[in-house]
């Protein structure tokens, strides 16, 4: 059962092949005996007796979509009564008093919660390095880091220790992570998921969004995820699809475009895996044709103006006073703040809360976050414009496959070029999904898929088609040849 | 964009961070990464274009000002550092 993806394990639940509580044995199990990877937080306590109430539920003709499903929480999420650090020292004891609604809505629909996974501190990062908590380790290679910020997630389902998880993508953070790991991930529509509950970074553009083996699978777990929230008023107002419904619907002539800069950056091997990617797509009906995104090199530059600037705003309430670290002993209220900020933020937080800080201030505002603002829009207007004359763009995830725990720690420049396939989305607000398309040197490599706002159903069919006809998505560490 | 001590000491200010001798210099090269790569935006034709805030240029919903929500101060009270009497506690700032 452990090398099952969500919907069959949903499945062998419901045929009674095994009952939930032994499929959550079995992956606590596994949990310890994968304890190297560093992959969770915490793990929760109670899930043995939440899996035998969902098996209960089940017998008494329970059937919810993930009645008795062991999932993973990326520990962003606040879910009542545990501990949600955010990866951070900030955080190390904070308790949460309630539920996301990306929790309590997995919640509704049946899941219990294995625990919290690992990330970069406030997900802040590509690499999973900047955790309080130390670095989680890629299960393809464990001396290479598993990406970043949801690296806990996305190396928790390749290595199996559970077949979903929940993450959040704020410049890449869901998609650079699965392509390291071999799995799929999805960064939804902005709005698509409520952001309740969920500690910010940069408001603007984060989002929550499924990780799980298979498209089918973030299909199901997208559904449950998503729908408008009145506590969350960015959340929007538009209907969910049924995603899963939409796997199994011929999806017609599809045209897909390619901005042909970005596979020319790619190195030899990995722009290999783009092309066979691409035949693949075109064996199922696809058809291909150039397109411009003429601002899109502004995007990594845009994002670290506008991610910093929210972030200096959004973080600015880790004081000390109400919730969080305090610093001992303090004369005066300054210090107060000054040092519990000090003591309990790490490097990279407070790096781009200064940077943030900087271009928000009056003599800086106009040439650094106005301007990020303005080619914000320019990208936006871009996509607009591609997506007139194509229904998908297809990109790489990432520049490099998994890189060396250690390697980039030193060099920002070098780790923040890591987004550089995916914040332009994250900016203008578009769904991508990163999928499994091959290896280079042993190590996964994905392919991403952008769609059109709201139309999270069309990428998730095209990759479903895609694994359909290719088993890179099922290849698990433990089985490599 | 040149970074240097005197505008992490200032910036440093307003982000209510304190800056040890041996951080100076990490903070510095930290923000100065940064910056330089935003830098790149000055190379933008930006001139008539409306600044974007929001992927879907949403405005803000207002809801109905009614109370909802249950009374929490304790809980809310207890996940501070230092609470008493249904206050937080902090350092005295008047004399």
């Amino acid at each position: 059962m452990l090398d099952e993806t969500l919907t069959e394990q949903i499945k062998g639940i419901r045929d009674k092949k095994y009952s939930s509580a032994e499929l959550t044995e079995t992956l606590l199990d596994r949990i310890k005996e994968k304890s190297e990877l560093n992959c969770f937080i915490s793990t929760n306590d109670n899930i043995l007796e939440e899996a035998k109430a969902a098996d209960r539920e089940l017998k008494r003709g329970g059937n919810k979509t993930l009645l008795g499903i062991p999932i993973a929480h990326k520990d962003i999420f606040c879910a009542y009564g545990t501990k949600t650090t955010a990866g951070s020292r900030m955080l190390e004891n904070f308790v949460a008093p309630y539920d996301a609604t990306v929790v309590s809505n997995l919640k509704r629909a049946g899941a219990i919660s294995l625990g919290k996974t690992n990330m970069d501190e406030f997900a802040m990062g590509s690499s999973n390095e900047t955790s309080f908590f130390g670095p989680v380790r890629n299960p393809w290679d464990e001396t290479r880091v598993p990406g970043g910020s949801s690296g806990g997630s996305a190396a928790a389902v390749a290595a199996r220790l559970c077949s979903a998880a929940t993450g959040t993508d704020t410049g890449g953070s869901i998609r650079q992570p699965a392509s390291f790991c071999g799995i799929t991930g999805l960064k939804p529509t902005y709005g698509r998921v409520s952001r309740w509950g969920m500690i910010a970074y940069a408001s603007s553009l984060d989002q929550a969004g499924p990780m799980a083996l298979t498209a089918e699978d973030c299909a199901i777990m997208l559904k449950e995820m998503s729908g408008h929230d009145k506590k969350d008023s960015t959340s929007a107002q538009v209907a969910v699809d049924d995603y899963r419904a939409f796997l199994s619907r011929p999806l017609g002539k599809i045209k897909i475009g390619i901005f042909e800069p970005l596979m020319k950056e790619l190195d030899f091997a990995t722009s290999l895996v783009m092309e066979k990617t691409i035949e693949e797509l075109e064996k199922i009906g696809m058809t291909f044709t150039g397109i411009d995104l003429p601002n899109f090199s502004y995007a990594i530059p845009a994002y670290y103006v506008i991610a910093p600037a929210e972030c200096s705003a959004n973080l600015s309430r880790y004081d000390g006073v109400r919730f969080g670290y305090r610093c001992d002993g303090p004369s005066d209220l300054k210090e107060l703040y000054q040092r519990s900020r000090t003591e309990g933020l790490g490097r990279e937080v407070k790096n781009r809360i200064m940077a943030g800080t900087f271009a928000l201030t009056s003599g800086y505002y106009d040439a650094f976050y106005r301007k990020a603002q303005q080619v914000r829009r320019l990208i936006k207007n871009d996509f607009v414009e591609a997506f007139k004359k194509v229904d998908v763009i297809i990109a790489p995830a990432t520049p490099s496959t998994a890189f060396r725990l250690g390697e980039k720690a030193d060099d920002p420049k070098e780790m923040y070029l890591q987004d550089v396939y995916t914040t332009s989305s994250n900016l203008a607000g578009l769904p991508a999904l990163s999928m499994p398309a091959g290896f280079v040197n042993n190590l996964p490599v994905g392919a991403q898929l952008i769609g059109n706002y709201f139309d999270e159903a069309q990428i998730l069919s095209i990759a479903h088609q895609f694994q359909s006809i290719t088993d890179w998505h099922l290849t698990s560490p433990d089985k490599r040849t | 964009m040149k970074v240097d001590k005197e505008t992490v000491k200032g910036i440093a200010e307003l982000a209510n961070f304190r800056v040890e001798k041996k951080d100076e210099e990490d903070l510095i090269i930290g923000m100065q990464k940064i910056l330089e790569m935003a830098s790149a935006l000055n190379e933008a034709e930006t001139n008539g274009v409306a600044p974007m805030a929001n992927p879907h240029d949403a405005r803000q919903i207002l809801r109905d000002d009614v109370c909802r929500d249950v009374e929490q101060r304790d809980s809310f009270l207890a996940l501070s550092p230092l609470a008493a009497n249904g206050f937080f506690l902090v350092p005295k700032v008047v004399e």
